[in-house]
Formats: structure tokens, sequence, C-alpha cells
């Protein structure tokens, strides 16, 4: 039998979720069917979770799909970076600045960078934003840097 | 009569200034994300449910409804003007919408599609209104064991509707189960699967799972592929003709609306089902009673108007389970259900009796919502077109700032935005994988509700599983979900002995 890689790769992914529940759910009291415990679903679903992890592995796929994993690296990384440094950014820098940033960063997604689109874009969408959501919305965020 | 006196009950809430206003909102942002590439229904009615929390819970629901069915118009719009269908529901639409407009008649399908989806919602409006109230009876007598048993067909319901392999989709649910636990027991108080992060206490926010699974991978994912170029085509230089619609147009049109229609809200019902459904079944009745099938796929009208209807049709049943069973039928409405939560009500069948307004105020809406939609969209289609021409590397990074931006407004925290960044990997990981993140959602929905149920039904029995089995409606309801599954693996089974029979 052949075993194809993506699926080996998608059952992995769910046992090895399976069993981090199972482990993070190790010192809940289980409890009988009739008085579940907190640790009686948890551990029910990890091994279910296990089960079916193992099952995904060996299947074929219909042929047809994709073959191989294309990862697209690139947008991969600049988005969750950029929306990594929002979080880490906003309380020190405020919306108006950490939003130029992200912007700035989000845009590497792209193999062609232009500065100058980014610059114009990255002002638009950082005072639109503000301003929709901070004074329109009246969402609490911090606007300038933090002093000191 | 009962009925008229809930339908002007629910006039009166719906045709409020503030209500049509929002409702309108609704369907105006909706519209716009369906036209617009890169941000589906999910991901924005998420977005936009931290924004209504200071709203009327009727309110709430009233625009994030119009948020549904105006994506769903938008979908179609773009459909057929660029072959680029903008939700899934459409794209049976674009295959002799686009033929139309390639041949001068963009005009007519999209007067076909307006019409035949009006036609659709009011036929809907008033099936939902007919029939949520006995369901919702017969709901109140479930115990434990039939509400575990009705999510069962619920979840099993989202995996048979999940494209690609049964066992991922499967796999999928359970692990959306295992996140809906995540935070304290609310039986035991303990702390579950946290991690020990004390942001985690409270579990993990609905908003974030959804932005990350639908807004965030759905954005890298577009930037897989270049941009493509778009043709749009409304007819040439001149002008988009509305009214050209010629007696022969309805001849054909109008029968197809009326299968649609029924087909349509038949399927939207069904656990499961929804929009997508609906429409795909409609263009093949539509092409297999054609007298002429070789006209479709060239620009017959039945293709427009049979899928448009059936979805819109769809759109609007589906409701009728998350109304009276709180039943989340896919992962829209399993937004709706985390809306309702939030407001402090509890979907299900009680709703009705303790929320009238709510319930009737809001489908009451949907009818006011889809005429607001032909009535303001057909003059707006100018406008809608001319958003198609922006580019997606101006639009993505705006998208990902308001994604940002709206999940740390859920409870102004930076952690929820690195969650959610989180997700967003796992997202793209997932759809590398061949995984479908919606069975996922209902899951991670469902998995606190359904643990309660268990655990309710386990108890009453004193522990004895057979509980399930025994008692006629949950039994009833269980083999319904076996021989959904059956059905489903019945072909697979098949076509693995094909494939080992040509190994031979």
């Amino acid at each position: 039998m052949k075993i194809d890689r993506i699926n080996l790769i998608s059952g992995a992914m769910f046992a090895a979720f399976g069993v981090l529940a199972l482990v993070l759910a190790s010192d809940l009291p289980t409890g009988r069917a009739a008085n579940m415990g907190a640790g009686y679903f948890p551990r029910v679903l990890s091994f279910l979770l296990i089960g079916f992890g193992v099952l995904v592995a060996f299947t074929t796929r219909p042929p047809g799909g994709d073959e191989e994993l294309h990862i697209a690296w690139r947008p991969l990384i600049s988005l969750t970076l950029a929306t990594v440094l929002f979080a880490v950014l906003l309380p020190l820098l405020g919306v108006l600045l950490t939003l130029l940033v992200m912007c700035a960063v989000s845009r590497v997604a792209r193999p062609e960078y232009s500065w100058r689109e980014t610059a114009v874009l990255s002002v638009c969408i950082a005072l639109l934003c503000a301003l929709i959501f901070h004074y329109g919305l009246g969402v609490q965020m911090p606007m300038w840097p933090a002093l000191g | 009569m009962e009925l008229l006196n809930n339908l002007s009950l629910g006039f009166s809430v719906a045709l409020s200034i503030k209500n049509v206003l929002y409702c309108f909102l609704g369907a105006l942002i909706g519209t716009l994300v369906g036209v617009l590439p890169g941000l589906g229904p999910v991901a924005t009615i998420a977005l936009l449910l931290p924004l209504t929390y200071s709203l009327e819970p009727t309110t709430a629901l009233i625009m994030l409804a119009g948020i549904y069915y105006g994506a769903q118009y938008g979908g179609s719009t773009t459909a057929i003007l660029v072959n680029l269908p903008g939700e899934t529901s459409s794209v049976v639409t674009a295959i002799d919408g686009y033929q139309m407009a390639r041949r001068g008649r963009a005009g007519t399908a999209l007067l076909t599609a307006a019409l035949g989806s009006f036609f659709a919602g009011t036929v809907g409006t008033l099936l939902i209104a007919a029939f949520a109230p006995p369901l919702a009876k017969l709901a109140l007598t479930f115990g434990p064991a039939e509400y575990f048993a009705l999510m069962v067909v619920g979840l099993i319901a989202a995996v048979v509707m999940a494209r690609g392999s049964i066992i991922k989709a499967i796999a999928m649910v359970i692990l959306g189960l295992l996140l809906g636990l995540v935070g304290t027991d609310v039986q035991s108080g303990a702390e579950r699967l946290t991690l020990g992060i004390p942001e985690l206490m409270d579990g993990i926010d609905f908003v974030v799972v959804a932005m990350g699974l639908f807004g965030i991978a759905e954005i890298i994912k577009n930037l897989e592929s270049r941009e493509e170029q778009r043709e749009v085509f409304t007819g040439g230089k001149q002008k988009l003709k509305l009214w050209n619609f010629t007696r022969e147009d309805f001849r054909l049109a109008w029968p197809a609306t009326l299968r649609g229609t029924a087909l349509g809200s038949a399927l939207g019902i069904l656990p499961g089902g929804g929009a997508v459904l609906g429409s795909f079944a409609s263009y093949m009745l539509e092409k297999k009673i054609a007298r002429d099938p070789s006209r479709f796929g060239n620009g017959a009208i039945e293709g427009v108007a049979g899928p448009e209807s059936a979805n819109n049709a769809g759109a609007q049943t589906s409701f009728i389970p998350m109304l009276t069973l709180g039943l989340p039928a896919n992962a829209i409405m399993a937004i709706m259900v985390g809306a309702l939560t939030i407001h402090n009500i509890q979907p299900g069948p009680q709703i009705m009796s303790s929320n009238p307004s709510l319930f009737w105020g809001l489908i009451a809406s949907m009818w006011v919502g889809n005429l607001l939609l032909v009535i303001l969209n057909l003059p707006l289609i100018g406008i809608w077109v001319k958003l198609l021409s922006v580019k997606y590397r101006i639009l993505y990074p705006a998208i990902l700032a308001i994604c940002a931006i709206g999940v740390y407004s859920v409870s102004n925290s930076t952690f929820l935005v690195l969650l959610m960044a989180v997700f967003g990997v796992l997202g793209y990981a997932f759809s590398k994988l061949g995984c479908e993140p919606a069975p996922l959602l209902l899951g991670f929905v469902l998995g606190p509700m359904m643990e309660e149920y268990l655990r309710r039904a386990l108890t009453l029995s004193r522990g004895d599983p057979t509980v399930f089995v025994t008692r006629p409606l949950s039994a009833a309801l269980l083999a319904v979900a076996v021989v959904m599954l059956v059905a489903m693996m019945a072909p697979m089974w098949a076509r693995r002995r094909e494939e080992a029979f040509q190994e031979d």
C-alpha cells in the first residue's frame, strides 16, 4: 500500500493534537459516565482524535488533488509577522504607528514591492482605521506612543 | 390567524427606523463583501460581531443576517459580470450567467438573478414563519439525550457537506469540539487545556477562531497565486441594459425560479445545508429537464434563474434549525449562535416564546432586506463593478488591519491578536492538507453544549449509554446520522474497490 504524504502529515497533526490534549487533561478527574468529571469528555475526544488521525494517515486520496505540498512561505511569514507585530507594538507605539508598520510588513507578501505605493497605502490605512475604529466606533486603543 | 399576527409583530419590529437602517447597512456590507474577493461572509460577520455588542440583540442579529444574504447577492453579481463567483453558492451561476454577459445580456442576467432571489426570499420567509412554530414545539419535548443526538446529526451533516475526505472532516469536528472545551469547566470549575495561560480561562473567543481560519488564512491563500486579470463584461462599451427582458426570457425563467425556490428551501432546512447545496442541485435539475440541454453553458437563462433562487431560498430556510432547535446548520449559523449567546440569549426552541419580537422581527427583516437589495442594488451595480477593479495588493493590507483591530476590540487584549495569528497559520496548514475548516468551527461552537447534554443524559440514565438508542426520538436522529455517513462512505468504498481492481 502506498502511503500518501499529505494524508500522513494530516494524520500526524490530528494525532499530535490528540496526544497534546490527553497530556493537558491528564490531571483532570475522569469520574464515571453517570457522574462525569472535568476530564471525561476531553479524554474521550482525545482518543477519538488520535484514532481518526491514524486512520487519516493511512488512507489514500483520489488522484487529481495537490500532489505535492507547495507552501507559500513569503505570504505566510510576512502576514503572520505583521499580525504578531501589531499585537506587540500596539501598547508601545499606539495605533497609528503600529498600523504603519503592520501594512509595510504585510506588503512584503507580494514579490513586486513598491516603496511609494506601500508608503501611501500604509498612511491611508492607518489614518482611516484610526478614524473609523477609534473615533467612529469607540474602540479603546492607545492612539499615540506611550511616553516613558 | 396566528401566522398573520406573528408576521405583523415581526414587521412592526423590522420596520422601525433603526432596524431598517441596520438591515440596510448589513445588506450593503454583505454585498460589498460578496463583490470583493478574499473576504467571505464568515470572516465579515465574525469581524463585525464585537461591534454589535452595544446594539440591541434584535438589531444586531438583523444586521448580521443582512450581511449573509447580501453576500449571496454580491457573489452572484461578480459571478455574472466577471466569472468570479464571490461565494461558493454562486459558483454555478457563473457558468451561464457569465456566458449571458459575454453575449451582451449582462443586464438580463442580473435582473433575473435579482428578481429570482427576491421571489425565493419571500417564499423562504413565509416558510420559516409557517414551519418554525411547530418545529419549536416538537423541540420543547426534547430531553438531553435528544439534544445530544441532534447535535451529532448536525456535526455529521457538516462532515457530509465538507469537500474532500470524510475522515479528515470528522477529525476536524473532533478537534473543534476539543478546542471548544478549552477554558473553565462549568460544572467543576476546573481549568481545562489552558496551557496555564490565564487569558484562556474563559475559553477561546469564537471571533478569534473564525477570523484566524477564515480571515487571515484566506488572505495567505489568496496571495499564493498571482493576481489574475479580470475581464468585466457589462455588455461592451454601452451602458448596462437592465430592462432588456423579453417575453421569451420570462417564459423560460419563471418556472426555473419556482423549481429553484422549492429545491433550495427543502435543502436549506436540512442540517448541514444552506445556500450552496440548493444552487448546485437546481442547476443539475434545470439541465436535466431542459428540452435542449446543450444551451446550458452557453448562456441559458434558466441556469441563472434556478440556482440564484435556490441559493437565496436555502440561505433563508437554513435559519430554521438554528432558530427552532439552536442547531447551527453551517459556519454562518454557528456565528449567529455565537451572537445570540453573547447577548445572553440561549438559542433554541424557547426563543420564540421568550423573545417573540426578536424571533419574528428577524424573520420579517429578511424580507425587508431582500427588498432593499433589489431596490438599491440594481442601480448601484455600476459602483460594484468599479470596486472590482481594486487590486488585491491594495486590499489585503486593509483587510489584515481590520481583522487585527476587530479581534483586539473583542476584549481590548493583544493576546487575542496573537492567538488569531496562530489560528491563521493553522488555517493555512489545514487548507494545504486538504482539511476544511467549517466542520471545525461547528464543532467548536457545539463542543460545550454537547458535553453538557451528554453529561445530563448519562446522569439521568445512571451511566447507561443505551439511553441514546432506547428513546425513540434520539434513536431516530442517530439513525439519520448513520444513514448520512453510510451514504457518503458508500461511493468512496466503491471507488476504492475500482482502484483496487485496476491495479490487478
